[in-house]
């Protein structure tokens, strides 16, 4: 018996240390990967934050003799023009698709527009600038923050179809099931019962679009152009935070740099909040569901 | 809890009623017997004869429901107790039926005959020991009465004493071959008397099992022979 | 008469055939049981009652079902309103989950067609007095459905098929998810909704299909093998299969 006790003692000995081992190792690459998301925030944090201030949040570009008198008030109601049209036409456009591949789609055409949507999502998003920039910019003749939406459109769209898609599946069958059995059209189904219970998901799902929307720089590049005066007219064109951080980021000016990382910092702060926010809620959203 | 099996519980309680009149009709059969041969009344017997059918109907009706509420309702414990009971009270209170019919149609068979006063007040005194033997049978029922169950056994004695006392009692007649003729029948009447007995002890015996889950025979209350869970 | 009569009748899922040329009566006032072993098709038989089996894709259905006289697969009838006339409760209790108590209870009249909002709590309390939930509930109408026990939970289903005032009523395994003392309660339940309605039920527990039913079926690969008063299937059935199923020989 002292034999076997021996022998197990030194088998879960080992054992042990080898679970220790790897549980350190697994610590160790998840800090290792923490750094760079570390290192990137911080940075941004302690450039950007001297950038801060009224004037940069609230004028348009000063001349060169004082710089920081300025700021990039034109950016901002740029990116929200061109990100809220954005999502006045990809958030119904999109919800639409879901319903329609999530509760009617099982033929041929469904897989097509879900392959379709595949492909967008992955599209490198300088090929949507392109793309509008050859049929609505050279079509009209000039740049503007409309073409500007329909680029961000175009990326933003596959992103809440396929998501919300996703959280339409989620509402378990017999909900629908119960529903049909009460005597209510499928269309009524849908709208009444399916919708509401999938609610915050698809809140969930234009929450990530719009992240995804407000760090697009190369489309809006190729469709708005970009601009040092507020403007608010779709058809002409406009600034946005990312096209003026890309900008400021090439001139040799130190006070520019300032304010390039001041609207970098402005972005990760939405950026961030927008993720967070959104798992949050889909978080709570499936403690809800049966 | 609320009583979720209301409908069969309900059902259960209909049928005891049943066996409980089935068991007064009975009762009252055998009574009525024993009068028309002490008052000498031939219509008597001969209402008792026909009011047999109904007894064989109840019986029947009453086989009938058990067997539908085995078969529905897979009863357990208690409930099962009392209906295995009442499965088994059923046909010996038809048996008790049919032995006021055997005694009704004694008499009928000698009505006209000379009769003894004394051979006449020992059937009537067995008569009335056995009458009450099934009014406590069935009241062990209605009131769950072990007590009840156990002076059956007690009750059953004097009656069947008193049946072998007629044996001497009706040898006494032979000088009288008429009489002699009417107080063999009556040795018979006599049988059928103890025999009423036997059977409400054997009601008492199921009432003891539905009561506490014991085969007991009671063969008489000095003796008896138990099987229960706990002997083999 | 609120009769429904099955005759004929086949189901597939896509190439296969899960029902052959089945046939029943259902009586109004009185319970019909349908039992089998698993994947006998008595949970879609009665799907095809209500034309639910025909939403799942690849599904089909031929064969009649008589309701009332009338065939519901005749090519101008209306799946929507047959469903409304012949209601169904599904096996685990499906209330919605973004619904209150009393929103559950009348979804089936506020989701639909105009209905007087005023007339909605009267409706409420009408329809979970008849599935005996009204007491438990009366005080905590606007909590969330998803709140109540499991067996609460299906008599609020109940309810809700209840509120829409259907003629016939299908259940489909009704108390298979509940405990034993629930269970109890739901056949309770249909004794008394049986005053009223046509009722339908599957079950995989004979015993129940023993207390509850006045007919039962007893199917097997997808077909009839007998159909009879429920006394009859459990006292003396006519066919050897059933008796081995009944008797638990086999199943």
């Amino acid at each position: 018996m002292l034999a076997a006790l021996r022998t197990d003692a030194r088998v879960s000995g080992a054992r042990r240390w080898k679970d220790r081992a790897f549980t350190l190792s697994l610590w160790a690459c998840a800090l290792v990967a923490l750094i760079p998301l570390a290192s990137i925030v911080g940075y941004v944090v302690v450039r950007g934050y001297q950038g801060l201030s009224v004037s940069f949040f609230t004028r348009e570009p000063a001349g060169p003799l004082d710089p920081y008198a300025g700021g990039i008030v034109q950016a901002f109601i740029g990116t929200a023009l061109m990100v809220g049209l954005a999502s006045l036409m990809s958030v119904p456009l999109g919800i639409l698709t879901a319903i329609y591949l999530a509760e009617y789609g099982q033929g041929r055409f469904a897989n097509s527009v879900r392959l379709i949507a595949e492909v967008l999502l992955s599209t490198p998003s300088i090929i949507a600038g392109a793309v509008i920039w050859s049929v609505v910019v050279v079509t009209m003749g000039s740049f503007s923050a409309f073409a500007g939406a329909l680029s961000l459109t175009v990326l933003m769209w596959p992103v809440i179809a396929r998501a919300t898609e996703e959280i339409f599946r989620l509402v378990p069958q017999e909900l629908r099931e119960g529903a049909l059995a009460l005597g209510l059209p499928r269309w009524r189904v849908i709208l009444r019962v399916v919708v509401p219970t999938a609610g915050a998901g698809m809140l969930t799902a234009v929450m990530l679009a719009v992240a995804r929307g407000l760090g697009e720089t190369a489309p809006i590049l190729l469709t708005a152009l970009g601009s040092d005066f507020i403007n608010v007219n779709p058809l002409r064109p406009t600034d946005a935070v990312p096209l003026r951080i890309f900008n400021y980021a090439r001139t040799p000016v130190e006070a520019l740099h300032v304010y390039a990382w001041g609207g970098a910092l402005v972005l990760l702060v939405v950026v961030l909040a927008l993720s967070v926010g959104a798992r949050l809620i889909s978080s709570r959203q499936r403690s809800l569901m049966p | 809890m609320s009583e979720t099996r209301r409908g069969f519980h309900e059902e259960l309680e209909r049928v005891e009623l049943e066996i409980l009149g089935l068991g007064d009709l009975a009762e009252r059969a055998v009574g009525r017997a024993v009068d028309a041969l002490v008052t000498g009344d031939a219509d008597l017997a001969t209402a008792v004869v026909a009011g047999d059918d109904e007894i064989d109907e109840r019986y029947l009706q009453i086989e009938q429901r058990i067997l539908r509420l085995f078969a529905l309702q897979t009863p357990v414990a208690s409930d099962l107790r009392l209906l295995s009971a009442m499965l088994h009270i059923d046909p010996h209170l038809e048996r008790i039926g049919d032995q006021a019919v055997n005694i009704a149609k004694t008499y009928l068979a000698v009505h006209d005959l000379p009769t003894s006063p004394i051979v006449v007040s020992h059937i009537q005194e067995m008569a009335g020991i056995a009458r009450s033997m099934i009014r406590t049978a069935l009241e062990a029922l209605r009131r769950r009465d072990r007590h009840a169950c156990l002076r059956l056994p007690e009750m059953d004695d004097p009656v069947d004493r008193l049946n072998l006392g007629m044996y001497q009692e009706v040898a006494l007649l032979a000088p009288d071959p008429d009489r002699l003729r009417w107080g063999l029948r009556m040795l018979l009447v006599a049988r059928q008397l103890e025999r009423v007995g036997d059977n409400a002890v054997d009601i008492g015996e199921q009432v003891w099992f539905l009561l506490t889950g014991e085969f007991r025979e009671f063969t008489d209350a000095s003796h008896p022979v138990i099987i229960g869970p706990d002997t083999d | 008469m609120r009769r429904i009569e099955v005759s004929g009748l086949s189901a597939w899922f896509g190439r296969k055939q899960v029902l052959h040329e089945v046939g029943l009566v259902a009586e109004p006032r009185a319970v019909t049981a349908i039992i089998g072993p698993s994947g006998c098709g008595k949970s879609t038989l009665i799907r095809c009652i209500n034309r639910m089996h025909e939403e799942v894709r690849g599904a089909r259905v031929e064969g009649k079902v008589l309701f009332d006289g009338t065939d519901i697969y005749a090519p101008d009838a209306d799946p929507v309103d047959i469903r409304r006339r012949i209601g169904m409760v599904f096996q685990r209790a499906n209330p919605f989950p973004t619904m209150s108590i009393l929103e559950n209870a009348v979804a089936g009249l506020r989701l639909g067609a105009r209905f007087p909002r005023a007339e909605l709590e009267g409706r409420a309390e009408q329809a979970l007095r008849a599935a005996g939930l009204w007491e438990e509930v009366k005080d905590q109408l606007s909590e969330p459905g998803g709140k109540l026990s499991g067996g609460q939970q299906q008599r609020l289903c109940i309810a809700r098929a209840l509120a829409v005032e259907p003629e016939v009523l299908l259940m489909d395994e009704p108390a298979s998810a509940l405990d034993p003392a629930s269970t109890l309660r739901i056949e309770e339940l249909i004794q008394e909704l049986k005053e009223d309605f046509t009722l339908i039920i599957v079950t995989h527990n004979m015993q129940q299909a023993a207390r509850v039913s006045d007919s039962t079926l007893f199917m097997l690969y997808g077909e009839v093998v007998e159909f009879g008063p429920t006394e009859e299937m459990f006292t003396r059935p006519a066919d050897k299969r059933t008796e081995d199923y009944v008797t638990g020989r086999f199943g």
